[in-house]
């Protein structure tokens, strides 16, 4: 591997990773959008997954619970 | 004991509702038998409740019960259990590359004019490991580390199956909106 493909594994694995997996500290979040302005690709990368995320939460048809159904659970569970 | 039980159902485990029962919806199909499997849920967490910790993650907890009893129960006496199309996984692949440049798409009108209904059903087209992964992701905001708990695999698999699983629904979409013109 190369020291550039290495440096970006890193990269990726440190950051990105963990930023989809919303696991980063407040102090990390600052380092990132630090590195993320001398990194275009991955910016990229994190925004539109960030946008997919959001169009598919917005455009997404929840199903509607019934209220038989709650009353059945509640009844069987004794409440 | 008793009101320990009402407290953690009332105050953790009924507001769960919806999204369980949107979930099993989508892996059923079917809206009685995802009542089914919604009900199953609530009585095992009703069972096992000395398993759970109160005030810690009821969503995630929840979600595996109904994930296990989709699996072991449900599917059993539906049909055979599917996995993920490899073929289809492998085409993919090639088309990594591709979608990752074309990531933008999402935010072009085309597709800004699809309805919800035109998307939720192409999330239904995409096999059951595919659209598991975006539901529990995409539209329920569980982090990878919570769906590797859920789906009981290696949190580098939720990651490559995710990736997978939104580039084929971008090519869904991309695909759909051509053909209507959009």
């Amino acid at each position: 591997m190369s020291n550039l493909k290495k440096k970006a594994s890193e990269f990726e694995n440190k950051f990105i990773s963990s930023s989809l997996e919303k696991r980063l500290s407040s102090d990390a979040k600052q380092e990132l959008a630090e590195e993320l302005k001398t990194n275009p690709e991955y910016f990229k990368r994190l925004e539109n997954d960030e946008d997919f995320q959001l169009f598919i939460r917005s455009k997404f048809k929840r199903k509607e619970v019934s209220p038989a159904l709650v009353d059945s659970i509640k009844s069987k569970i004794g409440f | 004991m008793k009101d320990k039980k009402a407290k953690i159902f009332t105050e953790e485990f009924f507001p769960q509702i919806e999204a369980l029962n949107n979930f099993a919806y989508h892996l059923t199909y079917n809206q009685s038998d995802a009542e089914d499997l919604v009900q199953e849920t609530f009585l095992k967490a009703y069972r096992f409740i000395d398993k759970y910790d109160e005030g810690t993650n009821a969503k995630a907890w929840l979600f595996r019960i109904l994930k296990n009893a989709f699996i072991n129960e449900y599917r059993k006496k539906s049909k055979a259990p599917q996995a993920v199309d490899i073929d289809q996984a492998n085409l993919l692949k090639d088309e990594d590359e591709k979608a990752f440049k074309g990531f933008h798409d999402l935010r072009e009108e085309m597709f800004q004019n699809m309805m919800g209904d035109e998307i939720t059903n192409a999330i239904n087209t995409l096999q059951e490991d595919f659209r598991t992964v975006i539901l529990l992701c995409d539209v329920e905001d569980f982090t990878y580390e919570e769906i590797a708990t859920i789906l009981e695999i290696p949190i580098g698999t939720v990651r490559s199956r995710l990736h997978r699983a939104r580039n084929l629904l971008r090519e869904k979409l991309r695909n759909y909106a051509s053909s209507k013109g959009y």
